[in-house]
């Protein structure tokens, strides 16, 4: 990658899916991306600055993160993609449809931050204690083995915990100062491509209100999968099968 | 030289909150109901006339600094209380220990505030510079990725705006401003102190190391303490070729003096738990925002606190807290004798929160502790007469100014339309302002 050391997966065949991934889980090849390639030809990359992803001194913001994207996809020879994100993911998502709309064949978030909903924050994900995590992004139904954000030292030794305490400090670098940008508001309805909204049924950190503004803005196809934030850990073939159904739509 | 110098510091916590073991954290979370203002104006007026009397006492600085919607600490504009403090004392000298730059938006508020409190103090500020606790980032906005880029770029421009002429560009990462040219400048020269507080970190230590400043260890064990000490001394040695001086090695050691070790640890013991306990309650998802350190850092932390067995503060016993260093408890003659002992085998040169109030300690107790610190601690460590740092303080006298310094380099004129100058201070005296 054009002087980026960046971990990239790549697997399945189909047409090509960027996915991109959000404040947590950012390194990890999951049972949802197993569920995806099945079907699609799935362009996972660890962005700069997560997991295993060297962090170069320029990348500090959103925007850099999608000419990266744009240089990943020069790369591979790929001209046009489905884009997918999650969380962080989805607002990363549609800030490189915004800016590369000809490189964009549909766009699909996943209980995506991003917006300002007036009444309805979406949760602070940077402050919250490790012990909620499973209230908070399984609804008290965790999944073995997934432990999102921060972490404790019991829970993955020290490393495990530093690794996360990293990755949500690259996060933090992107959606620290503010938690939303105000110009999603203008920019999304500009962009005209066939969008679908995935949200949880019950999400706690992402308030319904939003994927529901997001639906609007995009004048997407909206589903919904059982569970909290965690939707996509917790039922990867579900959340999988909306994905594959909308984009295999596109090409029939 | 005095062997030791002696400060005083107040964090003024606000103690009427529930015990720790019933509140998530002391921070950013503790709703503000629990704050009653009228119980604050006590508490204010109470804790500033503790500093004020330092000064008769005796102490050679007293120290306030910067917090943020916590119980622990209640000062939000430290310059604020210096200012206070300056009107209220002759001599002492005023740390501010220090100010958060990074959650400042312009860190020449800063170099402005401490030089109009140099000046108007008549040359005794120390001036810390602080990141601001990761909890402060939580309840500012500010974005603890970029703290410590900017905490070094708004020292830089501090330091910068005290020392070199004004106006010149500041064309920064992180602060870009075409016209720096503060008025005033501070009082003294260079620059005041320079304080930085740390918890033993190479990184810290080194710094402060090179720019010569004094390190200040914040509340940690013997241990801690003794290892960060040595590494201070050895950078400046082998790195920066110079022997620190005393008072660039200071440690917070929250101390209670009295009758006997009975009676000190009776009369300790339920304000320094409260602090422990309470005060210091702050988990790790409250102290630790992302970003605020990196990974790597935050993995030495982990490892080092657990080879060393550290426990959270919260979790220590109050014997724990005396075995282990964490504060000095005892008569005049246990607690000199402590000192000594850091002053031997640390290098210690500054004792900071070496007496005075800590925790839920009520006015009265504040004030013994001071009284008996003075008369039967400080003077062991102190040249004959006894005599604090500041005695030898910059003049601050009008008499003493004229005498030593002279008259401004300039006088004010107006000129006249004949193409005269009137000089001013003489201008409403027509026969000698000429005409």
């Amino acid at each position: 990658m054009k002087q980026l050391d960046v971990a990239c997966r790549r697997e399945g065949s189909g047409p090509p899916l960027l996915f991109l991934h959000g404040h947590w889980l950012a390194g990890d090849w999951t049972p949802l991306h197993a569920a995806l390639a099945g079907r699609l030809d799935v362009i996972a990359p660890t962005a700069p600055g997560f997991g295993d992803s060297a962090r170069p001194a320029w990348v500090s913001g959103r925007d850099d993160l999608v000419l990266f994207y744009r240089d990943l996809l020069d790369q591979l020879g790929l001209d046009k993609v489905h884009v997918a994100g999650y969380g962080l993911g989805g607002w990363l998502a549609a800030d490189f449809a915004v800016w590369s709309p000809d490189r964009v064949a549909s766009l699909s978030v996943l209980a995506p931050f991003g917006l300002r909903v007036p009444g309805h924050p979406i949760a602070d994900v940077f402050i919250m204690n490790p012990a909620s995590y499973d209230e908070a992004y399984f609804n008290g139904e965790p999944v073995e083995g997934a432990v999102p954000g921060p972490g404790t030292p019991d829970q993955g030794g020290p490393e495990a915990f530093a690794a996360r305490y990293g990755d949500m400090g690259m996060a933090a670098a992107l959606m620290w100062d503010f938690r939303y940008d105000l110009k999603l508001e203008h920019r999304l309805p500009r962009l005209g491509v066939p969008a679908l909204v995935i949200e949880a049924e019950q999400d706690r950190i992402v308030p319904a209100q939003h994927t529901a503004r997001w639906t609007e803005l995009l004048d997407a196809r909206r589903v919904d999968v059982p569970g909290g934030h965690g939707f996509p850990l917790a039922h990867p073939e579900r959340t999988a099968a909306h994905l594959i159904a909308f984009i295999e739509g596109i090409h029939q | 030289m005095n062997r030791l110098e002696f400060h005083v510091f107040h964090l003024m916590p606000y103690p009427f909150i529930p015990p720790g073991e019933e509140i998530e954290s002391s921070w950013i979370t503790l709703p503000n109901t629990y704050f009653e203002p009228e119980v604050a104006h006590r508490l204010y007026t109470d804790n500033l006339e503790q500093l004020v009397a330092c000064e008769r006492f005796g102490f050679d600085g007293i120290l306030v600094n910067e917090h943020h919607q916590n119980a622990f600490g209640t000062i939000n504009a430290p310059n604020i209380w210096a200012a206070y403090l300056a009107a209220r004392t002759q001599r002492i000298r005023i740390g501010v220990i220090g100010n958060a730059l990074p959650l400042h938006q312009n860190p020449l508020r800063v170099a402005e505030e401490i030089a109009m409190l140099d000046i108007v103090s008549g040359g005794r500020i120390i001036s810390g510079h602080v990141r601001g606790m990761g909890a402060e980032y939580h309840s500012s906005g500010m974005n603890p990725v970029t703290s410590k880029a900017r905490f070094w770029e708004a020292h830089d421009l501090i330091m910068k705006a005290w020392t070199e002429p004004g106006p010149f560009v500041w064309q920064g990462e992180h602060y870009d401003i075409e016209h720096v040219n503060p008025w005033p400048k501070p009082l003294q020269r260079p620059h005041p102190p320079i304080w930085m507080p740390g918890t033993g970190s190479t990184d810290t230590i080194d710094e402060v190391a090179k720019r010569r400043f004094s390190y200040m260890q914040t509340t940690t064990s013997n241990w801690v303490t003794k290892k960060s000490f040595a590494l201070f001394r050895q950078i400046c040695e082998e790195k920066y070729g110079y022997t620190p001086a005393p008072n660039q090695l200071g440690r917070v050691v929250p101390t209670y003096v009295a009758e006997t070790d009975e009676q000190a640890r009776r009369e300790f013991m339920p304000h320094v738990m409260w602090f422990f306990r309470t005060g210091l309650k702050i988990p790790m998802h409250h102290l630790m925002p992302p970003g605020y350190n990196g990974a790597e850092s935050m993995l030495r932390t982990i490892r080092g606190r657990q080879a060393a067995g550290v426990k959270n503060f919260w979790e220590l016993s109050f014997d724990e807290l005396i075995d282990q260093g964490y504060i000095i408890c005892g008569s005049p003659q246990t607690v000199i004798e402590k000192y000594e002992r850091m002053i031997e085998e640390y290098g210690l040169g500054m004792a900071i929160s070496a007496g005075g109030p800590l925790g839920s300690m009520p006015h009265w107790m504040v004030m013994k502790n001071l009284q008996i610190m003075a008369e039967e601690v400080i003077p062991h460590f102190r040249e004959p007469g006894g005599a604090p740092v500041w005695e030898r303080a910059v003049p601050y006298t009008h008499a003493e100014i004229a005498s030593t310094y002279g008259k401004p380099k300039l006088t004010p004129v107006v000129r006249l339309d004949d193409g005269r100058d009137l000089p001013t201070p003489l201008g409403h005296i027509p026969e000698v302002a000429g005409g």
